[in-house]
């Protein structure tokens, strides 16, 4: 499958869903849905993300799964977190709007 | 389990070489650390291959063991301590000591090589030459030395300049993963801690002498 666009090629604004198709019988839903904050990560920080959570958010049980040093885990954590920041105080106003 | 942001095989030896603390840090490193700094000072005292200082190697002068084994503890604290310290007002946020300590003590492994260098006959040969000329001033210098120890000397300065190249860049990088600092803040705090460590060390190594003098 296609990897998920999230900014506009034309202006990189953030993407919003305007159709949603179903696998099975192909019905198709219209509307304007905010992409959730989490999809607005790219694959491999969703990837990390998941792993993380099924790891119980142990740093340790994931530097050690990744084969990768705990500082290393660590850092790439710390990234991720200042993204989700960023990326949540461009979805607030939005939301804002929204809201009114 | 996550392998997109996993460097590829052809990168991996690159990373181990210039970057092992992507892979170890930690308790991990610390062990092999201060292992292989016991371990230079133990080849250093065999050819009086002193580290007086955080990025100083000399050769010549005689010195018990515990000299030795003193002055690869006195750099690696020496720098670690100023980097922790710098961690926390650069960073601002929490870190694991044992991190720094960890990844500045296995950073100091090239010196093993440059140690093995040092004590290379040849390299003692003309140490010793170079060391009479220096203490005796007043005599004309004459160096009496076979072509081939001259050139052995040379390829082992090289070498050691690089191995103290690499021991700084490896010392950097760990402290750049220990501390999860990025683009100049790291260089420049770096480069400071490393020249506060330097006179640091040299203080730290002229206490010691003077709290336990050598003859």
């Amino acid at each position: 499958m296609s990897r998920l666009p999230i900014q506009c090629p034309a202006c990189r604004e953030q993407l919003n869903v305007n159709k949603l198709t179903c696998g099975k019988c192909q019905t198709q839903v219209e509307g304007l849905y905010e992409l959730p904050l989490l999809l607005r990560l790219e694959p491999d920080e969703q990837r990390f993300v998941l792993d993380f959570l099924k790891c119980s958010g142990s740093l340790k049980e994931m530097a050690a799964l990744m084969k990768l040093s705990y500082p290393t885990v660590r850092n790439r954590l710390d990234d991720i977190i200042g993204k989700i920041k960023q990326l949540e105080q461009v979805m607030m106003p939005e939301t804002k709007e929204q809201n009114s | 389990m996550n392998t997109e942001a996993l460097p590829g095989r052809t990168n991996r030896l690159s990373v181990w070489m210039f970057n092992p603390f992507t892979y170890i840090a930690g308790w991990q490193a610390l062990m092999p650390g201060v292992i292989l700094i016991i371990g230079t000072a133990l080849l250093g005292s065999v050819g009086n291959v002193h580290f007086d200082g955080v990025l100083d190697m000399h050769m010549g002068a005689e010195a018990p063991l515990w000299l030795f084994i003193a002055e690869g503890f006195i750099n690696w604290l020496s720098l670690a301590i100023i980097l922790c310290i710098a961690g926390l007002i650069v960073r601002g946020t929490a870190f694991r000591i044992v991190d720094v300590f960890g990844t500045q003590a296995l950073a100091r492994w090239p010196m093993l090589p440059a140690a093995a260098a040092g004590i290379l006959p040849a390299n003692q040969r003309v140490t010793e030459e170079l060391m009479k000329i220096v203490q005796n001033p007043n005599q004309p210098p004459v160096l009496a030395l076979e072509p081939l120890d001259v050139i052995v000397f040379g390829l082992a300065m090289i070498i050691i300049l690089v191995t103290i190249v690499w021991m700084i860049v490896l010392m950097y990088r760990g402290y750049a993963v220990s501390c999860n600092l990025k683009g100049a803040k790291a260089i420049v705090s770096f480069i400071i801690c490393l020249l506060i460590a330097e006179a640091t060390s040299k203080l730290g190594l002229y206490a010691i002498i003077k709290l336990f003098p050598l003859n």
